[in-house]
């Protein structure tokens, strides 16, 4: 498979003879994520409070959350409602490993590594339901995941919820919540650059002509979910440390199902940064505004998927 | 033996109930060809009014249900017009988008305006009702019965007026209808009001038996979904139809797993590996 080498005057050169505008910025965004990297490694070390520090997390978790949707939904263009069920079962198999005597380490791998099976759910799902079909369908694993949740009293804790069994740090889950958002990211620029993510994008184009130019359609879909599956594991994993339990309310709320759709959308499926800055200014919005209305988060998440609806092409 | 009785009439009752939300899905599918995610944010509205309407007013229902009705046309036609105006057939996850974000949206503000409390009233009609050995709350008689008046009124409607004769046409074949001189637009805005209509003065009528809260029309979104889907998602008399089926089958599994969660919960599965199975059949024949 040929690669396309971006940042070779001659490579890009040939890369915009052939329209292909993909690569051109991967040097810049690699230098930008290198300037995110150095700001979050910096940023809970600065002079600042603990509610600064829990605003910081939240930035980050939801900008995590959003952009591992971004990775698979986004790319693929199978719009899952699913997310908060790759979120939940990270976090709470996270929480029974810990429980069952696991360590932290292996704990927060089993999180992730359950979060992989369960982002593989979705992949087999798309291989049978497109469109419309497949949002349906997630809506109701989402929904059912929600009660199983609720009922599987032995592992998830029911409706009383899973406490964390040990404290553990706010940089633990900073940091691991930066991983998971940086790596996402990378992945993304890397995929934009290259062939293979062209064929992504293909899929989201039009996937019976991806795969009748001999496009693995479903390979692929398999690949990006499991990874973001992965990824989004690893976030629920430190998400409930971070909370210090795992209870479906945390898990499962409404806004959780659309937030990732919603910001991915209004900052551009598949793009870079755009789905960062939304699921960023969403999160200090709603944090400025959260005293004068509770719901003030519904509100804001409800005008900007109505908005991209009626502006944006899907 | 009565006990089956018992929960089949249980059953049917909830059924009509449930066609309040699965007839409006359907018409707005029909028509649209759009799946109205904020029929149960529609609901919460109907069901606030009455809690405070009916509740705090002291309004009678026979009033305060038509009242419902009218306001949830306005209501509807206006949403139409704002969220979903001509993006209807262009691509079928734009207009998705955009009626759950329109239920978002009515559900942000519901906690905005209300909080997020949980608000009930003494509705009337309390106590039950005896037929023969089969014991029905009488709250729950009236509402099944009033829920398939207004459906019956819908109907009506839909069957024997000029609109409906436009709002049919429109569900059988778009273009065509168009071309007859069908207004799609002012259907489409039609539709949406009656489905928001009922919807709102179900919500209404709701409001005697259960409380008021902003995410309450969220349960009542997703079985109305799974009956219309099983409905043929296409027209009325199917919505009822597949209310019924979804009301009977949820509360003969509630009865027997004695937890309505896995009542619910067994439904969603199946209805959701029979769509796997059939590839989105369901949906597509319809």
């Amino acid at each position: 498979m040929t690669t396309i080498v971006a940042g070779r005057p001659l490579q890009r050169l040939l890369a915009a003879g052939r329209g292909g505008t993909l690569s051109e910025r991967t040097p810049a965004h690699l230098v930008t994520l290198g300037l995110v990297t150095v700001a979050l490694l910096v940023a809970p070390h600065l002079n600042v409070n603990s509610y600064h520090l829990t605003v910081l997390y939240y930035v980050l978790f939801y900008a995590a959350f959003t952009q591992t949707w971004n990775l698979s939904s986004g790319m693929t263009g199978y719009l899952s409602f699913a997310h908060p069920f790759l979120l939940a079962a990270g976090g709470y198999a996270a929480l029974f490993g810990l429980h069952r005597g696991l360590g932290l380490s292996a704990a927060i791998a089993l999180g992730a590594g359950i979060g992989l099976l369960a982002g593989g759910v979705l992949a087999l799902t798309s291989v049978r339901a497109r469109h419309l079909v497949f949002g349906f369908l997630t809506l109701f694993i989402v929904m059912a995941m929600e009660i199983v949740a609720e009922l599987w009293t032995p592992v998830t804790g029911g409706v009383s919820g899973l406490i964390a069994p040990k404290f553990t740090s706010f940089e633990l889950s900073y940091y691991l919540t930066a991983v998971a958002l940086l790596v996402t990211t990378l992945a993304i620029v890397l995929l934009r650059s290259r062939i293979v993510g062209r064929e992504v994008l293909a899929i989201r184009d039009d996937e019976d002509v991806a795969a009748s130019v001999g496009i693995n359609t479903s390979m692929l879909k398999a690949l990006l979910f499991g990874a973001a599956g992965g990824l989004t594991g690893l976030i629920g994993a430190s998400h409930v440390l971070f909370l210090g339990s795992a209870h479906p309310n945390n898990l499962f709320p409404l806004h959780l199902i659309v937030l990732p759709l919603a910001l991915t959308l209004v900052g551009g499926a598949s793009r870079v940064w755009g789905p960062l800055l939304a699921a960023g200014g969403y999160t200090l919005l709603t944090e400025m505004l959260r005293v004068s209305a509770p719901t003030i988060h519904l509100i804001i998440l409800g005008a900007a998927v109505v908005l991209v609806a009626r502006l944006r092409s899907i | 033996m009565t006990t089956a009785v018992q929960v089949l009439a249980n059953g049917l009752l909830y059924g009509s109930v449930l066609s309040l939300v699965s007839v409006g899905i359907s018409l707005v599918f029909g028509v649209m060809n759009v799946l109205n995610f904020a029929q149960g944010a529609m609901v919460a509205i109907g069901v606030y009014l009455g809690y405070f309407v009916v509740g705090q007013a002291g309004w009678p229902l026979i009033v305060a249900v038509p009242l419902g009705v009218l306001a949830g046309l306005a209501l509807g036609v206006l949403a139409q017009r704002v969220a979903l105006y001509r993006i209807s057939s262009v691509e079928p996850l734009r207009p998705l988008l955009a009626t759950f974000g329109l239920g978002l949206l009515v559900v942000g503000l519901l906690g905005a305006l209300f909080t997020t409390d949980i608000r009930a009233y003494e509705g009337p009609l309390r106590g039950s009702l005896n037929l023969g050995g089969v014991k029905l709350p009488t709250q729950s008689v009236a509402l099944g019965l009033a829920g398939l008046a207004i459906v019956g009124v819908i109907y009506y409607v839909v069957y024997h007026s000029r609109f409906g004769l436009g709002l049919r046409a429109t569900t059988q074949h778009r273009e065509a209808a168009a071309s007859c001189g069908v207004n799609l637009d002012k259907m489409d805005a039609i539709a949406f009001g009656l489905g928001t209509a009922i919807a709102v003065g179900g919500g209404v009528l709701l409001s005697i038996r259960y409380p008021a809260y902003p995410t309450i029309g969220d349960a009542w979104l997703l079985q109305g979904l799974v009956a219309a889907i099983i409905g043929g998602l296409r027209s009325i008399l199917g919505g009822v139809v597949g209310a019924m089926v979804v009301g009977v089958v949820f509360t003969a599994l509630t009865y027997v797993t004695g937890n309505s969660q896995v009542a619910s919960l067994l439904i969603y599965v199946t209805l959701g590996l029979l769509i796997l199975v059939r590839g989105g059949g369901v949906l597509k024949q319809a």
